[in-house]
């Protein structure tokens, strides 16, 4: 199957980004005091090297130009014609910086800006320059050759330290490589292979490469233009691993036709030498790879794919339930092997998107380099457990939050070495990086020896902006959770970095959309702990169903402390708020039901369930009706087709496929606390963005052909009769029951499950302010799809009936008359007469912008 | 891929693509060329695509020329079907080394 650039872009991208988190690495491990930093200076050569290769391959010319002035200095360095120095490593790092920049646009398909580029190339440069005049300085106190005496006379820099560092190599070592014999298999061109495209980014990656094309196999007699006989000799000279070799030739070919023998020969080698390469051979056999890169996309799509067999494995125990216990006898043993065999693949498959926690942590020790530097303080940065494996998609994700965390601990945690100096502690601050396992999650600490946080400082700021009670008492450990809060911050000094109290809240807020929490704990003048907790994946999640009113919902079981039935003597009431004691002391209780559905409670409180959560180091008891089973749920995004939802993390699809929603737990603690402050009750949290832009309410230009005709839907509300685009209805069902939202309009009926897509259902009577208001639950739902960006979101309109349809063109639609309300002119496209009927043209664009929903508190 | 026939030879005019998907019908043509046992010359400089199949039936077609001893040789060659031998190391097996100046 031939490989589509956009792929091969990715890898570009990834294999990159990899190589600069290896170049900060080693810049960082260069001591200039040591006499030589050859291991350091070696790696960066090599990832510079590769990230030339692969530029050149995708035609990124001042990339790749680059990437070649830097390989120049640093093989000049290498070679001993000029010593490391500090602005090496400056310049080194502002390369890699600008190289992240460089990937960004390119993964946001965006231009690279080649005049930065060029500036830094040009830095390059005029370290050459110098680095040309040393040599040339150093060059006349020595017995040269005659190759030097030729170099010197060379006006192009980059070309003469280019020689003179390939003539001191010949000289010193001899040259190394690889010969490589392909020998492809018949169908390679059936394949719709062709190896032009690899040998082409092998000798771009490697200039020295020579290959020989061996002909031999070509028959005499019955040649078969559609089969292969080709094969070749190659002989790639210089350095480059065999790991790489093998990443570049495995995009055509299969490993086992290649066979990669290192060379290592004595003398220089002639250019126009027949390959016959081994003075010294060590042939490699190359078994079967140890690594395979699969694009994270097809994993996915794999963890759906078995997402929805947890569905029908649900679907089929409640079938079986369901059946005479005689006649399922015999299934019994067949259904637990299944199980069985179900959960390992399920535990293969989380294990294969695991990857170490290293990769995020890569980048750090560079940021906290510069971050010291620049604040003048000494700080020894320490990992630990790097290996401990975490979902690739959690990776992605809680690498700045973690950065961030850092960031401040060296800003306001670590003093400056004055400070620890007096204070009697190590002039070097130490940070410490330990990720591990526990109970299943995975913890993250981050610990520093710094100052440590004040809780009265805390107390004092969050007395003053209204955070907490004057009359409460508050352990130190919810203290800290108050730096969580938007905008709270204890800093005095607002710093580049830090203290702006800007940052933390969103921290916060993203360890918690990856169903996780964070915790502080800190001594006064002894340092501060941030303890991340996340779950191992973020596709499944570990949950107990509950059901409030005769709605099911899953609650993490991440965030449940404790399940019981109702102790009625447990419940006090204080000032017109009810806690509930457990284990000595009194918690908020917060019914879900009023909180969900804004509703009084109905039944007695001694038929609930209490549920123990904690949420920033405070207990709360919250209430349901039942408690069902727990099971591990497969989480299905709510903004795929709409918004985020507060107090919700997403939906899932259960064996009888209805749909639960996924609780979230701490977003509504917040929201309870947040009703419990305002004097009424009653609120929804999206603003009204969520059905229009109030910045764009002049109708818009009907964008269709005076004369062709566009098919319409039409449709009733009421007595009125609408019509829609035909372009955009994808089907028409009839109405299935919606599961309810929370906190969100009336004219939103909820969600329904459109064959494992979660869709929401928009009440277009509702919208319409058309009598009677309440959702009648008889109706036809007409899924549009629409376009919003680059995604398709899918919604269902919930008419009353169809009617028709109509063919309809520009010509025969009038305009809405004037004086209508400008409200409604945004969402109409026009008016049309047919048969004595009208029919209001709908802009669904408009009426429906899943773009711009806005969640509000 | 067009095939001249005068008195004192024949001139293969090469396609403007040479690919997988044309070198069947192109083996057929080149074949049919070498019965009439008159030198051949390939005047290939409109190429602007050729795959590694094509180049192959190139071989091919220099083995079994030389197999039957009949003189092939190159009137012109353009820098696509020099460069796409030269990374496919088939210069010297194709009679291209050292004819960059007839680009």
């Amino acid at each position: 199957m031939p490989i589509e650039y956009s792929q091969l872009l990715a890898t570009l991208i990834e294999e990159t980004e990899e190589n600069i988190a290896d170049i900060d690495e080693a810049l960082l491990s260069i001591d200039l005091n040591l006499p030589n930093n050859n291991e350091a200076i070696n790696k960066i050569f090599r990832a510079i090297h590769t990230i030339k290769g692969n530029s050149a391959i995708f035609k990124l010319e001042s990339i790749s130009h680059l990437m070649h002035t830097a390989e120049t200095l640093l093989d000049g360095i290498r070679n001993e014609i000029t010593k490391i120095e500090k602005s090496h490593i400056e310049l080194l790092f502002e390369m890699s910086d600008s190289m992240r920049t460089v990937l960004l646009a390119l993964r946001n398909k965006k231009s690279i800006d080649q005049n930065g580029i060029e500036i830094l190339t040009n830095k390059f440069q005029n370290l050459l320059t110098q680095m040309e005049s040393e040599v040339v300085t150093s060059r006349t106190t020595e017995a040269s050759t005659d190759a030097a005496t030729d170099i010197a006379t060379d006006t192009d820099t980059e070309k003469s330290l280019e020689k003179i560092a390939s003539i001191q190599k010949d000289i010193l070592e001899g040259e190394s490589g690889w010969h490589i014999r392909i020998h492809p298999k018949k169908d390679l061109f059936k394949k719709n292979l062709d190896p032009i495209l690899v040998f082409k980014m092998l000798t771009e990656e490697m200039p020295q490469t020579q290959i020989f094309l061996n002909p031999s196999r070509i028959p005499k007699d019955g040649y078969n233009a559609d089969d292969c006989y080709l094969s070749w000799e190659i002989d790639v000279i210089g350095e480059i691993s065999k790991q790489r070799l093998l990443e570049i030739l495995t995009w055509i070919f299969d490993e086992k036709d290649l066979t990669l023998t290192k060379l290592r020969t004595k003398q220089k080698k002639k250019e126009t030498a027949i390959p016959t390469p081994s003075i010294q051979k060590e042939v490699i056999n190359i078994g079967p790879a140890t690594t395979l890169r699969i694009a994270t996309q097809k994993i996915d799509a794999l963890m759906n794919a078995v997402g929805e067999l947890v569905i029908i494995e649900s679907m089929l125990k409640q079938a079986v339930k369901k059946m005479d216990p005689k006649q399922t006898l015999n299934l019994d043993e067949p259904l637990d092997l299944f199980d069985t065999n179900f959960r390992n693949l399920q535990d293969i498959l989380l294990r294969i998107r695991m990857v170490p926690i290293g990769f995020a942590v890569n980048r750090f020790p560079r940021m906290i380099f510069e971050i010291s530097n620049k604040m003048g303080k000494q700080v020894n940065f320490v990992i630990k457990g790097d290996q401990t494996e975490i979902d690739k998609n959690m990776i992605e994700k809680i690498s700045d939050p973690l950065l961030h965390i850092i960031r401040n601990a060296i800003d306001h945690g670590i003093e400056s070495p004055e400070t620890r100096e007096k204070k009697g502690k190590n002039e070097t601050g130490t940070l410490q990086f330990n990720a591990f396992q526990e109970s299943g999650n995975i913890v993250i600490e981050i610990t520093d020896d710094g100052a440590g946080i004040d809780p009265e400082k805390i107390k004092e700021v969050a007395l003053l902006r209204g955070l907490i009670k004057p009359d409460h008492s508050y352990s130190h450990e919810e203290l800290y959770q108050l730096i969580f809060k938007p905008g709270f911050s204890t800093a005095e000094e607002i710093t580049e970095y830090s203290g702006r109290g800007v940052g933390l809240d969103v921290v916060e807020k993203n360890i918690r959309s990856l169903g996780g929490s964070v915790q502080v704990s800190s001594t006064l003048g002894e340092g501060s702990t941030f303890k991340i907790r996340l779950p191992l994946t973020l596709a499944i999640m570990d949950s107990q169903i509950i059901s409030i009113k005769d709605q099911i919902f899953a609650v993490p079981l991440l965030s449940i402390i404790e399940m019981t039935k109702i102790e009625v003597d447990n419940v006090i009431i204080e000032h017109q708020k009810n806690y509930y004691k457990y284990n000595d002391k009194k918690i908020p209780i917060i019914f879900l039901e009023s909180l969900l559905y804004n509703e009084k409670l109905k039944d007695p409180l001694a038929q609930k369930i209490i549920i123990i959560v904690q949420v920033n180091a405070r207990h709360y008891a919250l209430l349901c009706d039942k408690l069902h089973f727990q099971q591990p749920v497969v989480i299905k995004n709510l903004e795929e087709n709409f918004c985020k939802v507060p107090g919700v993390i997403g939906a899932t699809i259960m064996g009888d496929g209805d749909i639960a929603l996924i609780l979230d737990v701490q977003e509504l603690v917040e929201i309870a606390n947040h009703l419990d402050q305002r004097a009424s009750p009653k609120v929804h949290f999206f603003s009204q963005k969520f059905s229009f832009s109030k910045s764009n309410h002049q109708p818009q230009e009907i964008n269709m052909p005076e004369i062709m005709n566009n098919e319409y839907l039409c449709f009733s509300l009421g007595r009125t009769e609408y019509a829609i685009n035909m372009e955009m209805v994808k089907e028409i069902s009839i109405l299935k029951k919606p599961e309810s939202l929370p906190f969100t309009p009336s004219y939103l009926a909820g969600v329904i499950n459109l064959r494992g897509n979660i869709v929401p259902v928009v009440n277009l009577r509702e919208f319409f302010h058309i009598k009677p208001d309440s959702y009648s639950g008889k109706g036809i739902l007409i899924i549009i799809q629409l376009e919003t960006g680059e995604k398709q979101k899918i919604v269902a309109l919930l008419v009353d009936a169809i009617t028709d349809t109509q063919s309809i063109s520009r010509i025969d639609i009038s305009p809405i008359p004037k004086g209508s309300q400008l409200l409604l002119r945004h969402y109409i496209q026009g008016l049309v007469y047919i048969n004595q009927r009208i029919i209001t043209l709908l802009q669904v664009e408009n009426l429906v912008d899943t773009n711009t929903c806005e969640v509000k508190v | 891929m067009d095939i001249e026939i005068l008195d004192d030879r024949i001139i293969i005019h090469c396609a403007h693509t040479m690919d997988k998907n044309s070198v069947l019908h192109q083996l057929s043509l080149l074949y049919s060329s070498l019965d009439a046992n008159k030198p051949i010359y390939l005047a290939c400089d409109q190429v602007s695509i050729i795959d590694t199949a094509a180049i192959q039936l190139l071989i091919h077609f220099f083995q079994t020329a030389d197999r039957k001893n009949i003189s092939l040789q190159w009137q012109s060659f353009s820098p696509t079907l020099y460069k796409v031998a030269s990374i496919l190391g088939a210069k010297e097996i194709l009679r291209l080394e050292n004819m960059e100046t007839n680009l």
